[in-house]
């Protein structure tokens, strides 16, 4: 469960060569320590990534199903390229406004994005059109546009409550990790804890 | 279910105890990357989980 991720982060706008802004790296650890083996993936797991904005108002749910993932690798750069294909897909018609208030953009990278067509529509008279053109150009260029990953879902929720109502469904038991909780060894000890499914546990 | 380095918030514990019973564990004193706790849980289960199968 991941606090204050940025509008940019949730739709997928992380470049996945520096993984430590916005700590995705943090979330492509998760999913490949929740769905790795040595040498196999675990079938029955799920990693949810529960995204919330700064002001808790919506929340967007990234579920990687170790049984249906595609293309997944332990390396975490192609976890966040997949991570970033699934959630920019997602997001397809806010990206180009997204792209735009991208913080810490470069100039450089101004010149070459879709972000300053429209103003350069403006200065230079070209027309609406062209802009719109190469906003689409721009768009085709994101991994997103190349549709989604099959076996990793993503959903938004306007609450905290309904995205875990939606990726606990199904689920026998939770257990919440919290410095303040009870002894873990003591609790996972009790058979009577595995009559749930533990590949449920989120 | 682990928290980012904040942790969880009062609200976010009581939602996922009463609303879904979720059992607070812990995995010591030491606060851990998060996906150390996930290598960590899948380990307890695992070894509970051949015990209870063997």
């Amino acid at each position: 469960m991941c606090h204050h991720v940025t509008p940019h982060a949730r739709a997928g706008l992380f470049s996945p060569a520096n993984l430590l802004q916005g700590r995705v790296d943090v979330w492509c650890r998760c999913v490949t320590a929740g769905l790795y083996l040595s040498d196999a993936i675990r079938t029955n797991s799920t990693v949810h990534l529960v995204l919330q904005s700064d002001d808790l108002a919506s929340c967007r749910l990234v579920s990687v199903d170790g049984a249906t993932v595609e293309g997944l690798a332990p390396a975490e750069r192609t976890v966040a390229l997949l991570l970033q294909r699934a959630m920019q897909h997602a997001s397809l018609d806010e990206l180009p406004t997204l792209a735009r208030e991208a913080p810490g953009r470069r100039r450089k990278e101004k010149a070459s994005s879709v972000d300053d067509d429209d103003d350069d529509a403006n200065n230079e008279g070209k027309s609406m059109r062209n802009a719109e053109r190469r906003r689409r150009g721009w768009l085709a260029g994101q991994p997103g546009s190349r549709g989604p990953v099959p076996g990793i879902a993503v959903s938004d929720h306007h609450s905290l409550e309904r995205a875990l109502a939606w990726a606990m469904r199904g689920c026998g038991a939770v257990t919440l990790l919290d410095m303040e909780g009870d002894d873990a060894e003591t609790v996972l000890g009790r058979v009577s804890f595995f009559l749930f499914p533990y590949g449920q546990l989120e | 279910m682990v928290g980012d380095d904040g942790g969880l918030t009062q609200a976010e514990r009581q939602t996922l105890m009463f609303n879904h019973g979720a059992i607070l564990l812990t995995l010591g004193r030491r606060m851990l990357l998060a996906s150390h706790c996930v290598v960590l849980a899948h380990s307890a289960l695992d070894e509970r989980d051949d015990e209870v199968v063997g």
